[in-house]
């Protein structure tokens, strides 16, 4: 019999692999290439917030800075999309799946952001972050909710097991100079 | 909060010396008045409060991009969420534009503010 729960192991050299992911957890981590390319504009300014009042710092700050955050974003999606190459069936109608240790700070943001996005695109409201999934009478609602809850989930076992940012990232123009 | 100090520790050739003449006072003046127009005024990072991201990752964030200690990183942490918002950062503009384009970057809701004695 298999270790029928949602664990993470990490290797010596801080690579991760995710094991007994369940189906759910599955569908939603396929989703997140889709979730995470959302031209939905609440999201965008969401992610891409009016980090200035001033507006003339606003258009300086759009024009300098913006392009290489969604720079940034779009690498993020494209190391998550090669990663997930990596999800199969364990034989146990369960799921693994592989993240390189210089992805970690990719998948740790994108994670982030994918919640965020679920989050905005619903029309979700704080108070309804505190709800367990099937508390929403809105179907999309609560199945966006339930996916928000499985992303922290997968977030909170990536932190609490050390895997931090990476120094090494493999990020493009990294965050990390 | 924050790491900005004004830098007049450093310089000290404004301040008036011990028996200056009326004259040289009137240079020392000026002088004081062209150093004060060389310091850059503060800008503060300002990090809001958002109700999906986790609270240890906005902790790991301020760890890795202001490289605080752990205390400081969840101090700060805690002041986002239960005030709503929490200065995290004081300093030159262009350095809190590095920073903050690296907050923005892990999705932290972030402005950029003009600080005490910025127009």
């Amino acid at each position: 019999m298999s270790d029928a729960y949602m664990r993470l192991e990490f290797d010596k050299a801080g690579n991760i692999r995710f094991r007994g992911l369940p189906s759910i957890c599955a569908d939603t981590l396929m989703r997140l290439p889709d979730i995470l390319a959302s031209d939905d504009p609440a999201v965008r300014l969401r992610l891409l917030p009016e980090t200035y009042r001033d507006p003339q710092d606003r258009d300086d700050w759009r024009k300098y800075a913006v392009p290489g955050l969604e720079h940034l974003f779009a690498d993020r999606v494209e190391i998550i999309a090669r990663d997930l190459v990596s999800l199969a069936e364990d034989g146990e109608n369960l799921f693994e799946m592989a993240i390189p240790a210089a992805h970690r700070t990719a998948w740790l943001s994108a994670l982030n952001a994918a919640r965020l996005t679920l989050y905005v695109e619903a029309g979700l409201d704080p108070e309804d972050v505190e709800l367990e999934p099937g508390d929403l009478e809105d179907f999309d609602q609560d199945v966006a909710l339930m996916r928000i809850h499985l992303l922290a989930f997968m977030q909170e076992m990536m932190l609490e097991g050390g895997a931090g940012f990476r120094v090494d990232s493999d990020e493009p123009g990294g965050d990390h100079q | 909060m924050g790491d900005w100090t004004p830098d007049c520790t450093q310089n000290t050739s404004w301040l008036p010396a011990v028996g200056t003449t009326r004259a040289s006072t009137q240079e020392q003046t000026v002088t004081e008045d062209k150093t004060r127009t060389k310091t850059a005024p503060p800008w503060n990072i300002i990090v809001h409060d958002d109700p999906v991201t986790l609270m240890n990752y906005v902790t790991k964030v301020f760890m890795d991009v202001f490289a605080y200690p752990e205390s400081k990183a969840q101090l700060l942490m805690r002041e986002v969420h239960d005030a709503g918002r929490s200065v995290v950062w004081t300093g030159a503009r262009e350095q809190a534009e590095v920073y903050a384009s690296k907050l923005v970057s892990f999705h932290l809701l972030t402005t950029v503010e003009p600080g005490v004695g910025s127009d």
